[in-house]
């Protein structure tokens, strides 16, 4: 083969590698992280253990409901760490986190399942 | 001497053949002077022990047309390779010196040589119209039906006799095929049909008289030593790129699917069917509740409900609806990396390329995130993959009856099942050998019958503007003002939602209808996302275009390339058609992974296009390749963002269905069915969704909604 047909060769090789270069590295990162998920690290699925209180504030309606379908007291206090809701942790009733967070559907559930929200949570903030 | 090319040549390997040679070259010579102009026969005597180099010499010393070859003794392969290297006519006859065809027969071959586009190659079959076996042995008949089973699945499908020892090849085909044999035995007939395949030649069988003989090569103490050349055959021809676009076809699949199954049933626009299919004594019942709606005709929509809920015996709800989801998924991707036909390393590129388009497209992921309980836009999106590779397999009644029963199922689920006879027509004018005529007219017969039942007879109509929300310029539009705005003049409304279906899969914009980058614009603030899914699609937009300006001067056979592009085309505009009554991302799934398909053959012809460009242009077309795959790999990890954002959805979906249905009135199906509702609740609340409040701020603004 001659230098014009080993340029064509190496021009058409690179347009290949440019072409493919970027599947290939997305297939690499899912093999790394379907491999990190077969060990329990799930780093596309990370699962965050919250207090009922905690699910509230961060409108996550479907762990507040399974938390009460555990037995949580929905008129419990729980404490709320910092930065969720308000930039210090604080503890609050999950009804009050769901009207801080101005998530009514949140306190639908909460109310559903028994809660009993105070005058005072319903009419002023938690804080 | 001879010096002209002959019409064909005989090649005949010979093994001390003396009792035979001499009628052989006899009864050919007669043969050939009445049937062809003019010819050779090329005698390959392969080290005899016996009288054949003495009966051949003599032959080829009476006539100059008669030509021996003498070689030591190694195998009838080497044989047939010197022999077909010697050989000078435009046509090349392989046959054994046995009679075990009689001569006569060869007029069946050259028949196949006048039509307008002879094949490449030509087989004699004991197995087709015309044929027949004489004095076969019962035992040797099972044999050889066994092994062209195993042939059949393992190395060359659709051929019903490998083995016998007449073939007929063009020169070209003989000089592509016999200096790449290997297997010295038994089978190599089947790595000469397989590498055959493998070039992309035309090979048709012709039916044979045969005369079985005691004495063939053909026996049972062969053993498996046949079959183990077969699985030698596909390993040493195996096609590592395809093995490689495959492997990350896999992976890529892989991915998605561990995100399916990590996600709920949905609540809306599912838990109402499911209840239905609960209620429904039957799939017959569930099949025709269907008749009689208006609007909609999708009766095996509510039949494959009932047999999946069935199916979960009471249990089983999420692994068999998100099962069916993943495996749908799955086989949608199989499908589309085997439609590529990757070959080679530019092919395997170009499909690395395309699979980032077609995950990556949002048509894609509208697809992919929802189901109803099944994701039947999914379904219609594998009902079309299946057509088009049947379309480009070898014709036959099997295609013709595969094909009519995809486009029934498809076109009985949703009305983007049309689209099926869409991708079967354009393969046909496009030229894809499996689409044959007959099987054209059985699908368009099925067609006219769909029609006719649907507005007909059973009169269900078409969705009106009061159907749904529609996106229109820069706004969602509901019902009321669609009817405000267009109840008088909807053809306009339609128009636009046609032309902007098309341009939503070329450009990626506008998005359910809305101008999304526009608007964005108009508000002073372009998130990331919008930025790069435009700048992606037009990127490969415009390669399509480039690539089918230099593929416009094809010739008939149509490129493959060229092929896709005319179908993808095709697709993509009856596609929009379709969706006239209002834009929904997942309507146009099928146009979406048609456009991935012209991608794909759009990278190809960039990649060969720069291994003969000039230093600078080759550089910008890999920049620009590197830049837009980089842009659409970012866009195809999207998916896995937006599928946990489903799943997070999906569950307070349920989370809050008791108090809302409290709030909103329970529906009678739901309190009848309360403990259906609640074990698919529970099992939604047991599945861990991660809280979008840890995801990375990128994320929501490079793959956000």
């Amino acid at each position: 083969m001659g230098r014009a047909g080993v340029g064509r060769l190496s021009r058409a090789t690179a347009a290949r590698a440019s072409a493919a270069l970027p599947a290939v590295l997305l297939a690499a990162a899912t093999v790394t992280w379907l491999a990190a998920a077969a060990f329990g690290a799930h780093p596309f699925w990370p699962s965050e253990s919250l207090t009922l209180s905690e699910a509230a504030a961060l409108r996550d309606g479907g762990e507040v409901a399974r938390l009460l379908a555990t037995g949580v007291d929905p008129n419990g206090r729980y404490s709320i760490r910092g930065g969720f809701l308000y930039k210090d942790p604080v503890v609050l009733t999950p009804v009050e986190a769901a009207l801080a967070a101005d998530r009514p559907e949140i306190v639908a559930i909460l109310v559903h399942a028994g809660a009993t929200p105070s005058a005072t949570s319903m009419t002023q903030p938690p804080r | 001497m001879q010096t002209s090319t002959p019409f064909l040549s005989v090649v005949v390997p010979a093994l001390n053949e003396e009792g035979c040679i001499g009628a052989f070259i006899d009864q050919m010579r007669r043969e050939l002077s009445i049937l062809v102009p003019s010819w050779e026969i090329v005698v390959v005597d392969d080290g005899s022990t016996d009288r054949t180099e003495t009966i051949v010499a003599a032959e080829a010393r009476a006539d100059e047309r008669i030509r021996l070859i003498t070689r030591p003794h190694h195998s009838m392969v080497a044989a047939l390779q010197q022999g077909m290297a010697a050989a000078k006519g435009r046509w090349r006859f392989m046959a054994d010196a046995d009679l075990a065809m009689p001569v006569d027969n060869l007029g069946r071959f050259l028949t196949l040589l006048r039509a307008d586009h002879p094949p490449d190659i030509i087989i004699g079959t004991r197995r087709a119209a015309g044929s027949q076996r004489i004095g076969e042995r019962w035992w040797r008949h099972v044999v050889d039906r066994v092994f062209n089973y195993a042939v059949r699945a393992l190395a060359v499908s659709g051929i019903r006799d490998t083995q016998c020892g007449f073939k007929m090849f063009s020169a070209a085909a003989a000089d592509a095929v016999f200096p790449r044999l290997t297997i010295t035995g038994f089978a190599l007939d089947v790595e000469m049909l397989f590498l055959a395949r493998r070039a992309g030649l035309d090979v048709r069988e012709v039916g044979i008289v045969w005369h079985g003989r005691d004495d063939s090569r053909v026996g049972l103490c062969r053993g498996a030593a046949p079959f183990a050349d077969v699985l030698r055959i596909r390993w040493r021809w195996r096609n590592v790129y395809a093995i490689w676009a495959y492997a990350l076809t896999a992976i890529l699949a892989a991915g998605l699917a561990y995100d399916l199954l990590r996600m709920p049933i949905q609540v809306f626009d599912s838990l109402g069917d499911i209840l239905a299919a609960s209620q429904s004594r039957s799939l017959w019942d569930s099949f025709e509740s269907a008749f009689g709606g208006t609007g909609y005709f999708r009766p095996l929509r509510s039949a494959q409900i009932k047999a999946l809920f069935d199916l979960s015996s009471g249990r089983h709800y999420w692994l068999v609806f998100r099962g069916l989801h993943a495996a749908l998924l799955v086989g949608c991707l199989w499908l589309f990396i085997r439609a590529l036909r990757v070959k080679t390393a530019t092919d395997f590129a170009a499909a690395a390329f395309a699979l980032t388009v077609l995950t990556g497209m949002f048509t894609f992921r509208g697809t992919v995130q929802e189901a109803f309980p099944i994701n039947h836009f999914l379904e219609m999106l594998v009902c079309a993959l299946a057509v088009l590779n049947l379309a480009q397999s070898r014709a036959g009644w099997g295609v013709d009856v595969a094909v009519c029963v995809i486009f029934a199922a498809a076109v009985l689920t949703l009305e983007s099942g049309l689209l099926v006879w869409v991708v079967a027509f354009a393969a046909w004018v496009a030229g894809m050998r499996g689409m044959s005529r007959r099987g054209l007219i059985g699908l368009t017969v099925l067609l006219v019958g769909y029609l006719f039942v649907r507005f007909e007879f059973l009169t269900s109509g078409t969705p009106g503007l009061s159907e749904r929300s529609a996106g229109f310029l820069l706004s969602v539009l509901d019902p009321p003002e669609l009817q405000q705005r267009f109840g008088s003049q909807p053809h306009v409304f339609y128009a636009y939602n046609v032309m902007a279906s098309v341009l939503a899969v070329l450009f990626s914009e506008p998005q359910s209808g809305v101008f999304v980058a526009v608007r964005s614009w108009l508000q002073g603030h372009v998130p990331a996302r919008v930025i790069v899914s435009v700048a992606a699609s037009a990127t490969t937009t415009f390669l399509i275009a480039w690539a089918a300006w230099h593929l416009r001067r094809s010739r008939e056979p149509l490129d493959s390339g060229a092929q896709l592009l005319i179908v993808a085309a095709a697709v993509l505009v009856a596609n929009a058609m379709l969706s006239y009554a209002y834009t929904k991302d997942e309507i146009m799934s099928i146009g979406g992974a048609f456009y991935a398909l012209a991608v794909y053959a759009a990278v190809r012809v960039a990649i060969d296009r720069a291994g003969s460009a000039r230093l600078v242009a080759c550089a910008c077309l890999a920049t620009v390749l590197l830049v837009a795959g980089g842009a659409w790999a970012v866009r195809s990890a999207g998916l896995h963002h937006t599928l946990r954002l489903q799943a997070f959805r999906h569950r307070g979906d349920w989370a809050e269905l008791p108090a809302r249905r409290k709030a909103e009135g329970e529906r009678p199906a739901e309190v009848n069915r309360g403990w259906l509702v609640d074990a698919l609740r529970n099992s939604a609340l047991a599945m861990p969704a991660p809280n979008p409040y840890f995801y990375p701020r990128w994320a929501e603004q490079v793959w956000g909604d």
